[in-house]
């Protein structure tokens, strides 16, 4: 009799998703499926707005991410505009999303994710949680939390809140950064950078013990796509794309956003709210492709910046080409929060930095804009049609977590065909497939969180489809 | 230093009465005021830092208008902790990363309209000097305030050794 077990919701992720595992007549995993069981709407909705209003209303889309989206839709209105905005004010965008992309990646790792890598993919489940990692690990919980805090003020002096800043706007950016707002920076950069170098340490320290699952999660060949600058450097925004190969050899290199987008076409499965986008030259579902940290490592030459050029280096040395593994992508992480660091007090070393001409001005001059940006889960793109009155007539967003879609399907079935047991069933097993998909912190809903607000229920049903087993999990 | 935190949605009608309590309060000697939409993990250090915290929030009920105050115990919070906290889980993370739990307290007041709108119902306005007037007989140290027969209230005693 075959069997299916539903995990739902995902813990300690960004939004509402379940996972579905087949069970073969054997008892044996012969499927699994990562079903986003949410709907947005925010390309429809955004329809009859002016396309100057977008970087306000599409940053409500993520409480996390919020600034990646007012920074592609800024970047799409730029092309609208059809100018080149000001030196400064692309610096500041740049310096923004570094801010960003810590803050994000600190609470993916310290908040959702050290739980599992601390505490123990078997450990009670009631413990496994930022509050029980800050029990056993005070310094490492605090740092966590005063590396977020670092990110969060990046944006708040630059953006003038923490979440949900309106200040990149078409053009450019609203503000400068003043003097004051530098020192600042500078003066939390020093504490910052020594949580990132000690956490890399001890996280290096602890890889030995999570070999089967780095041999597990998401540990299969695909594609990269990941932002560089012209000589390859990563690079997360103002640059241009590259894709490689499992091998890590260059595919398609510096491209336009426009000119990747025409490579990347977008399948659609009846369970699941989330499209599959893939590389249109090697079709669906053989054109998979990941983006994110892990995808941004694989893909550039380079970070630039001296530590955590060295990190990469041996950061490298997990693959043959590329690094393969879904599980590296908090490795990954670690390594860009190091970098983000330093790229930040290089950016604020340069005297332009305070440069007061911020932002250009003009009236649309074309009737549609393509904006990129790296965010923290992986390539961000917002594309807009306009009519003559800039108001906007189609919006086609395509998110990070999309385009890893395909990857975090085919890790749930390497994970469930690795660590599940269909005749006996544990807490331990079903994390480990819930962690395969934290592994690429995935953003579902951008803006509104199960996490600890349902329980979980996993459910075995037989080939009639009766539940013949069940098992919730508290929130 | 007593931490005052009000928090909730502004741009909710009363969801936003924490905010305009601890604004309030701000000019008050010893006082420091947060006023955030939610409770998140970063402010663990400044509950940690501080000697008495005051959680301002909005409630449902069928009291609308009424203000409530409970003592709260981190012992009471059974829901995990991600980036949103509640006041239970902010005081055990407190207390876990610094060895410290300061007493703490809810001060809520019962909505009558949480609609989108950025004012406070006519019930919750009037509510809001008899709020700061009890906020501040807490600062004093008049726990007379605290309702007597709610659970968390107990379990604060109970650690107390009361």
């Amino acid at each position: 009799m075959s069997r299916t077990i539903v995990i739902e919701p995902v813990s300690r992720v960004e939004g509402h998703a379940k996972i579905t595992i087949h069970l073969d007549e054997r008892g044996e995993v012969s499927d699994a499926r990562f079903h986003v069981t949410e709907f947005r709407g925010f390309e429809t909705f955004c329809e009859g707005r002016h396309f100057y209003e977008m970087p306000t209303i599409t940053s409500r889309i993520c409480g996390i991410c919020p600034v990646s989206h007012m920074l592609a839709s800024a970047g799409a209105g730029d092309e609208i505009l059809a100018i080149a905005i000001p030196d400064a004010a692309v610096r500041l965008r740049r310096l923004i999303n570094l801010g960003q992309i810590i803050q994000s990646h600190a609470l993916s790792f310290f908040y959702l994710s050290s739980p599992d890598l601390l505490l123990g993919y078997d450990s009670d489940a009631s413990r496994r949680n930022i509050l029980g990692v800050a029990a056993e690990h005070p310094e490492l919980a605090r740092g966590g939390i005063r590396l977020r805090q670092f990110g969060q003020t990046v944006i708040e002096v630059l953006g003038g809140k923490r979440i949900h800043p309106s200040w990149a706007v078409a053009g450019g950016v609203t503000a400068p950064l003043t003097t004051e707002g530098r020192a600042r920076i500078l003066a939390a950069l020093p504490e910052a950078r020594q949580i990132a170098e000690r956490t890399l340490v001890h996280f290096k320290r602890a890889l030995d013990g999570h070999a089967a699952e780095a041999r597990a999660f998401g540990n299969f060949p695909t594609m990269f796509l990941g932002m560089v600058a012209a000589d390859g450097t990563l690079e997360y925004y103002g640059g241009r794309l590259r894709l490689v190969d499992s091998d890590g050899h260059i595919v398609q290199d510096q491209l336009s956003a426009a000119d990747c987008l025409a490579l990347i076409g977008e399948a659609v499965e009846p369970w699941s709210y989330l499209k599959f986008p893939y590389y249109k030259p090697l079709g669906y579902p053989a054109g998979i492709y990941r983006v994110g940290p892990l995808a941004r490592l694989n893909a550039a030459s380079r970070c630039g910046t001296p530590a955590a050029d060295a990190e990469l280096a041996e950061f490298r040395q997990l693959g043959r080409g590329a690094v393969l593994s879904s599980f590296h992508y908090h490795y990954a992480r670690l390594i860009e929060i190091l970098h983000c660091v330093e790229r930040i007090a290089q950016l604020l070393d340069d005297p332009h930095v305070l440069d007061r001409d911020v932002l250009a001005h003009a009236t649309r001059n074309r009737l549609e804009g393509l904006g990129v940006s790296e965010a923290p889960r992986g390539t961000l793109f917002h594309r807009y049609t306009v009519d003559k009155d800039g108001l906007l007539t189609h919006v086609d967003l395509l998110i990070a977590t999309g385009q890893n879609n395909l990857a975090m399907n085919r890790a749930v079935l390497q994970v469930a065909k690795q660590f599940v047991d269909g005749a006996r069933l544990n807490d331990g097993m079903l994390n480990r497939v819930e962690a395969s998909i934290r592994a690429f912190d995935p953003c579902l809903s951008c803006s509104t969180h199960a996490f600890g607000s349902m329980p979980m229920r996993i459910e075995l049903i037989d080939a009639a489809g009766s539940v013949v087993d069940a098992r919730v999990r508290p929130s | 230093v007593i931490l005052v935190i009000g928090y909730g949605n502004p741009l909710r009608g009363d969801d936003g009465v924490g905010w305009v309590v601890a604004e309030r309060l701000a000019s008050r000697a010893g006082v420091e005021v947060v006023t955030t939409q939610m409770l998140v993990p970063e402010l663990a250090e400044r509950v940690a830092a501080a000697t008495t915290v005051i959680f301002v929030d909005a409630r449902v009920g069928t009291d609308q208008g009424s203000v409530h105050c409970d003592a709260i115990s981190s012992r009471a919070e059974r829901h995990p902790l991600g980036h949103v906290a509640s006041p239970e889980s902010l005081l055990r993370l407190a207390e876990a990363l610094s060895s410290h739990r300061p007493p703490a307290f809810v001060v809520s007041v019962t909505g009558a309209d949480f609609d989108f709108r950025a004012t406070l119902s006519e019930a919750v306005l009037h509510a809001v000097p008899g709020t700061i007037q009890l906020i501040e007989r807490l600062i004093e140290g008049d726990r007379d305030v605290v309702e007597p027969n709610t659970r968390c209230l107990r379990e604060a005693d109970d650690e107390r050794g009361s």
